[in-house]
């Protein structure tokens, strides 16, 4: 047995010793679900990026910067980022408030109506099943190459791992073990780099060689990275529109996402969501200057990978010491598997509290053993899918991964900051906007419609929803309770969580950290790349 | 130029945001204490 393989079954081993472990303190639904509502700083931190970051992050992106365009990546990133504090001061904050255990019930609390919550739900179950098939069948790739086994044996492994503790600990097992895999990858990204770089000859040497770079991929590292005739962007200016509207999507998907604003109902109090959000913004930013290093230098160490999303299995296999290499194989699998992890929980929650609801049992004993019940199925289920489905992680991927933003986007923002919406608004705004993302995303990969860069699937699905919120909400009315229930968001501020002074002078610390990383991340570009690029 | 530019860009949408919280957040909290001292 190779060394790589005993050092990802040991980390394996850590997750379900420490997953299952935390469901032993699983005693009632509030644990279950929202992990008691206790959870400080550092775990939403680490479960927000964790779960953000997948298989996509370690292997399609760092593709993405080998194949020339490590800027298009940050240009996105920079839109990106942001997102999570926007999202937390101007959302999550709000459905913290709403003391629900799901973000569709939530909807439900806001709008009255049931129905609201079973089409939240609904769209849950489906645009998060094919997200988690899409991480299920990268990580079982990776372990299928890595044990050198059948796919079927290693989706088998990999399915097993993250279900026993999502399955038994809930959220309280997937907010802990996310937090341990935030920093698996941390820890790679950040040790791997140097790595890299001394690899290609030092900073310089890189700097120099690919601001020279010839062919193809001529201006990889150049502001507007490698785009003209024959490349997917033939102009600078449509490489970076793209670029924008893609990060846009994407600060929607972490403002909105049910897999990223659900992590705010665990807070142990609002100082949580709002500390947790401006570390997970400045982790993102940071986080992707590695990804751009390591992807577009390794094209100086070996320019013929033929699959760049191979880059990062190529370096730990082939160049690095056994050591990174395990730790780097290690932070891919973390990634594929906090988030798998919990978007196996979101299904579960969403098929127990939102679709089956209150045909459940009220007794809290019993609902939390038929919560475990529901989400053991909703695991078998996706193996099943997972085993019969050829992969199919591009479009899996692509499906799942800003449908959203689309579709509950201005459902989520409208539900805290307009008094005209109404039940009938939230509703056909939640199914227009998810239709018809997924049909343009449907019609573009399938049926080779050819449209232009600013009309992509997101917008489409973002500008059918709001309309569709306009017609439905002035077709209808606003309820009494509606409106008592949002001033009531408003007006029922937790006071006592502000109460200690200490409290807020330290929440007041994350802007400043968040300034002074910012200002860092400037200098570091510019003194490290953009005058030394302007000088060769 | 451009890469200058680009250098600003990635760092500065961050910064703004921070210093625009700085002054949002502060605010909010001078009124939330305010609150509490009329409750």
């Amino acid at each position: 047995m190779s060394i790589y393989i005993i050092g990802v079954f040991a980390t394996l081993l850590l997750y379900l010793i420490v997953g299952n472990y935390a469901g032993t303190k699983v005693k009632n639904l509030d644990d279950y679900y929202v992990s008691g509502r206790s959870a400080p700083t550092l775990l939403i931190l680490g479960t927000l990026v964790a779960s953000y970051l997948s298989t996509n992050t370690m292997l399609g992106e760092t593709g993405f910067s080998y194949d020339g365009y490590p800027a298009l990546l940050m240009w996105n990133i920079a839109i990106n980022a942001i997102g999570y504090v926007l999202g937390a001061y101007f959302f999550g904050r709000y459905i913290r408030r709403s003391q629900a255990l799901t973000v569709p019930e939530y909807f439900r609390h806001r709008f009255n109506s049931r129905k609201v919550q079973m089409a939240a739900g609904i769209t849950v179950v489906v645009g998060i099943t094919a997200y988690l098939l899409a991480v299920t069948q990268g990580a079982t790739l990776l372990m299928s190459e890595l044990l050198g086994v059948s796919e079927g044996w290693a989706m088998l492994i990999v399915w097993a791992v993250y279900t026993s503790f999502t399955f038994y600990g809930g959220s309280r097992g997937v907010i802990i073990t996310d937090t341990i895999m935030f920093f698996i990858f941390m820890i790679v990204l950040f040790v791997a780099t140097p790595f890299v770089v001394n690899l290609g000859g030092g900073w310089a040497e890189v700097l120099t060689r690919l601001a020279n770079f010839e062919g193809v991929k001529a201006g990889i590292a150049s502001w507007h990275s490698a785009v003209g005739p024959g490349r997917t962007w033939a102009t600078p200016g449509a490489g970076i529109t793209w670029a924008i509207i893609i990060g846009t999507a994407w600060m929607g998907v972490v403002m909105v996402s049910p897999w990223q604003t659900s992590r705010y109902l665990m807070a142990k109090n609002e100082h949580v969501v709002l500390r947790s959000a401006f570390l997970a913004g400045v982790s993102i930013l940071l986080l992707y200057i590695p990804i751009a290093i390591i992807g577009s230098t390794t094209n100086l160490i070996n320019p013929g990978i033929e699959n760049g999303e191979k880059v990062f299995l190529w370096l730990a296999f082939n160049k690095f010491p056994a050591w990174l290499g395990i730790l780097v194989l290690a932070g891919i699998l973390a990634a594929a598997l906090s988030s798998a992890s919990t978007f196996l929980s979101l299904v579960g929650f969403s098929v127990t509290r939102d679709i089956i609801g209150e045909r459940a049992s009220k007794d809290e004993k019993t609902m939390l053993r038929f919560s475990r019940i529901v989400m053991l199925c909703c695991g078998l289920v996706t193996l099943v899918i997972c085993y019969f489905q050829p992969p199919a992680l591009f479009w899996l991927t692509y499906f799942a991964g800003t449908v959203f933003a689309a579709s509950w986007g201005p459902t989520c923002l409208l539900s805290i900051y307009s008094k005209r919406i109404t039940a009938e608004g939230a509703f056909w705004g939640i199914i227009v906007g998810f239709v018809a993302n997924s049909a343009t995303k449907f019609g573009s990969v399938f049926l080779g419609w050819s449209l232009p860069v600013w009309a992509d699937p997101f917008v489409i699905g973002l500008v059918c929803g709001l309309l569709a919120i306009l017609i439905a909400s002035s077709l209808t009315k606003v309820t009494e309770e509606e409106k008592a229930y949002r001033e009531k968001l408003f007006k029922e501020i937790p006071l006592e969580e502000y109460q200690d002074q200490k409290e807020v002078k330290r929440t007041m610390l994350f802007p400043k950290i968040t300034i002074g990383v910012s200002l860092a991340v400037i200098l570091l570009l510019v003194f490290a790349y953009a005058l030394p690029y302007a000088r060769i | 130029m451009g890469e200058l530019f680009f250098s600003f860009y990635y760092g500065g949408l961050m910064l703004i945001l921070g210093l625009c919280m700085h002054r949002k957040l502060k605010s909010d909290f001078e009124r939330y204490s305010k609150m509490q001292k009329k409750n």
